[in-house]
């Protein structure tokens, strides 16, 4: 889930990639550790998505809670969501399955927008090469490193994430 | 400390100074890019102030990156140079566009702030090995980057 080695942005060897964005767990405290500008419920979800990033393996839930929270925090704390948001993007990926039997592709995300089934649709374009047939398809989302790890062989999945 | 152990020290520490200059010079040339992409492509409401502003800070930038390149020369060694070596050392995520305005703020702060810790690294390097011009020259960099800073995140409060 979250790299040990993120503890900031001036980690240059953060994994996954180089991922030079702030962790998002340091944004969230640093936004919880100003309660003048922090409401009562705001705090709860903040609360609600620090848990979430370090103790929860669901991306889905996560990227969910992710944009509810989004949705209503942004307009007051556009930094901070950006931060966030650039976190997300390098430390989740979709895998997607075109069609039943077919290969499944590892699509890097990019969250342009604050609604998950917007950007599993985003994902799923995508995925999508000139002449593939969509017929039935699956889409998960995970946590880069877990599923590199599930999968052991990092390099041949990075050269077959689908660069958009 | 024999004066040979004290010269070797002070060669390791200057060349420790040239390669965090040369860094620095990578981020304000990255930042340079940055900054002009971002002044080309911004669009929508603050279309003027934004791509104004952009052109002061990339003109900046421009003038920055000669001042820091022709430090190092005078270091007696030789400025980074290149675009992929210097893209590479800089390691700045570059812009999409189209964007929305606020991210081409957003994304400058981030690469503003990449600067001033390595220019903090640097002036405190400089310090060490009492090179005071350098020194002076990354305190002129860090005020303008902290006040870029400032408006930068000043156009972002809600």
């Amino acid at each position: 889930m979250i790299s040990q080695d993120c503890q900031s942005s001036l980690q240059p060897a953060c994994q996954p990639s180089t991922c030079r964005w702030r962790c998002a767990i340091e944004v969230i405290d640093q936004l919880l550790s100003e309660p003048s500008i922090i409401t009562g419920r705001d705090a709860d979800d903040l609360l609600d998505l620090r848990w979430k990033l370090l103790n929860s393996d669901d991306a889905e839930g996560t990227l969910k809670l992710f944009c509810a929270v989004r949705r209503r925090m942004e307009c007051r704390h556009y930094l901070a969501f950006f931060r966030i948001r650039k976190w997300l993007e390098n430390h989740l990926l979709a895998t997607v399955i075109l069609s039943p039997g077919g290969d499944q592709q590892l699509v890097s995300l990019r969250l342009d927008h604050c609604c998950v089934e917007a950007l599993r649709r985003a994902a799923l374009c995508a995925a999508l090469r000139e002449g593939a047939v969509l017929d039935r398809p699956s889409l998960r989302f995970l946590y880069r490193q877990k599923s590199f790890v599930h999968t052991n062989s990092s390099q041949s999945h990075q050269a077959s994430i689908a660069r958009h | 400390m024999s004066t040979a152990t004290e010269n070797a020290s002070t060669v390791k520490l200057q060349a420790q100074v040239v390669e965090s200059l040369n860094l620095v010079l990578a981020d304000s040339y990255a930042l340079m890019a940055l900054t002009h992409f971002a002044h080309w492509n911004v669009e929508g409401e603050d279309f003027f102030p934004l791509h104004k502003a952009f052109q002061e800070q990339y003109e900046n930038l421009f003038e920055a990156i000669d001042e820091i390149a022709e430090r190092v020369r005078a270091l007696n060694a030789y400025a980074m140079g290149g675009l992929a070596t210097l893209a590479k050392a800089a390691n700045m995520e570059e812009l999409k566009a189209p964007s929305p305005q606020k991210d081409y703020v957003a994304a400058l702060i981030v690469a503003n702030e990449k600067v001033t810790e390595d220019a903090l690294r640097t002036r405190e390097l400089a310090g060490s090995a009492n090179d005071l011009e350098t020194q002076d020259l990354m305190i002129k960099r860090l005020q303008w980057h902290e006040k870029t800073l400032w408006m930068l995140k000043s156009y972002l409060k809600a």
